[in-house]
């Protein structure tokens, strides 16, 4: 089974991305295993989508970056960590997902009852 | 040469790859550049570099992801990006935050918006498929200082020109002085054609007072007498003073942000 329409993920990712950072301080490669392994590999966000978001999220003050360099060996990593703009931003976000997929819910059930009633006037 | 500088190498080249296509300031480019090399190399102590980066996508790819991020956003772009870009996807509309008397200070505007309307760009300074500003610049541009294809204003450079003041084109017309092949003025022309109500020097010149190849007027006042004997005598230097001008307003406007382009990917940041 495949993952949801690349459209709809648009939409949603600066949510997704947020409700990642708010749970824990992340890199962007930890975002995209995360989306990976939290969806059982149906969502696989790839780099070029991940990063704008993060640049979009970070100049509207809703994240902050900080870039860590280990002692010795190692891969030097950028982690990113939620501000309370953020907070703010993240909680309208999720009232309007909230809002939207009741409302979309509510209509989809409507055009069924619309089809069937439709069908039956056909038969 | 080792592994490790060859997988380096790889992995400057791709990222280099992205960055040729992002039309953006270096601060920009090199947030890029820096967050690419840590995520590859995160990846990459997962699986081969190599499959890292077919992974990834083509490099094109990520910076037109990242590019529609910022396509609108003047202030991150610069002014050159901004032509650069408007060239690259031919459908552009970026305008500075900057504005003066109501009109942003650069607007930079190229083909067709979403509704199918011709983008116009209206700025103090006007870049774009039709310029309408101060200092305008595009195929049709209306302006104080117009140069383009079709160029109208107080000063207009380019082929087809009308000048209030001055006109410079392959055909110009203007009501002081114009220049050009075939240049049509109320005061002065000066051309191959020259046609003017009061001063006209070229090889076939008609106007009050006029000096052609194929006769001159009753009087020609003295000044015009020794601009054609200056002329005369530095034909080289005024033929490549001329190209120079037409270089400057002709070609360096289109070709500038493709150099800037070329540049771009010819090195990386680090």
């Amino acid at each position: 089974m495949g993952g949801p329409d690349k459209e709809l993920l648009r939409g949603t990712l600066e949510l997704v991305v947020l409700s990642i950072i708010a749970r824990q301080t992340s890199y962007g490669y930890s975002i995209i295993n995360a989306i990976k392994q939290e969806t059982e590999g149906r969502i696989e966000l790839k780099e070029g989508s991940l990063y704008p978001v993060l640049y979009r999220l970070e100049d509207a003050g809703a994240i902050e970056s900080v870039w860590h360099y280990p002692e010795e060996r190692g891969v030097p990593r950028k982690y990113y960590r939620i501000l309370p703009e953020g907070k703010k931003r993240l909680g309208r976000l999720r009232k309007e997902w909230c809002d939207y997929v009741r409302l979309v819910t509510l209509l989809i059930e409507g055009g069924s009852e619309g089809r069937s009633e439709g069908g039956s006037e056909d038969g | 040469m080792d592994e490790t500088r060859r997988v380096e190498q790889y992995v400057e080249q791709y990222i280099r790859g992205v960055l040729r296509h992002l039309y953006l300031k270096d601060e920009y480019r090199r947030r890029v550049a820096d967050d690419l090399r840590s995520h590859i190399a995160e990846a990459s102590q997962k699986k081969p570099v190599d499959e890292v980066l077919k992974d990834m996508g083509h490099p094109r790819k990520i910076a037109a992801e990242i590019m529609e991020t910022y396509e609108k956003d003047y202030e991150k772009m610069g002014f050159l990006n901004a032509i650069a870009y408007a060239q690259h996807v031919r459908d552009s509309n970026v305008k500075s935050a900057a504005q003066v008397g109501g009109w942003p200070l650069v607007h930079i505007a190229t083909g067709y918006n979403e509704s199918g309307e011709r983008n116009v760009a209206k700025g103090i300074i006007a870049v774009g498929d039709i310029a309408i500003g101060v200092v305008a610049m595009g195929a049709v541009s209306v302006g104080v200082i117009a140069v383009g294809a079709l160029a109208a204003g107080v000063l207009a450079s380019g082929a087809l020109t009308v000048g209030l003041l001055v006109a410079l084109g392959a055909a110009a017309a203007s009501v002081v002085a114009s220049v050009g092949g075939a240049a049509v003025s109320g005061g002065f022309a000066f051309g191959a054609l020259a046609l003017a109500r009061l001063y006209a020097m070229g090889a076939y010149a008609r106007a009050l007072y006029y000096i052609g190849a194929y006769g001159e007027s009753a009087v020609v006042p003295a000044w015009m007498r020794s601009l054609v004997e200056g002329l005369r005598t530095h034909a080289l230097l005024f033929a490549v003073s001329l190209s120079v001008l037409g270089l400057a307003l002709g070609l360096v406007p289109s070709v500038l942000p493709q150099l800037l382009a070329l540049r771009k990917g010819g090195r990386g940041i680090r």
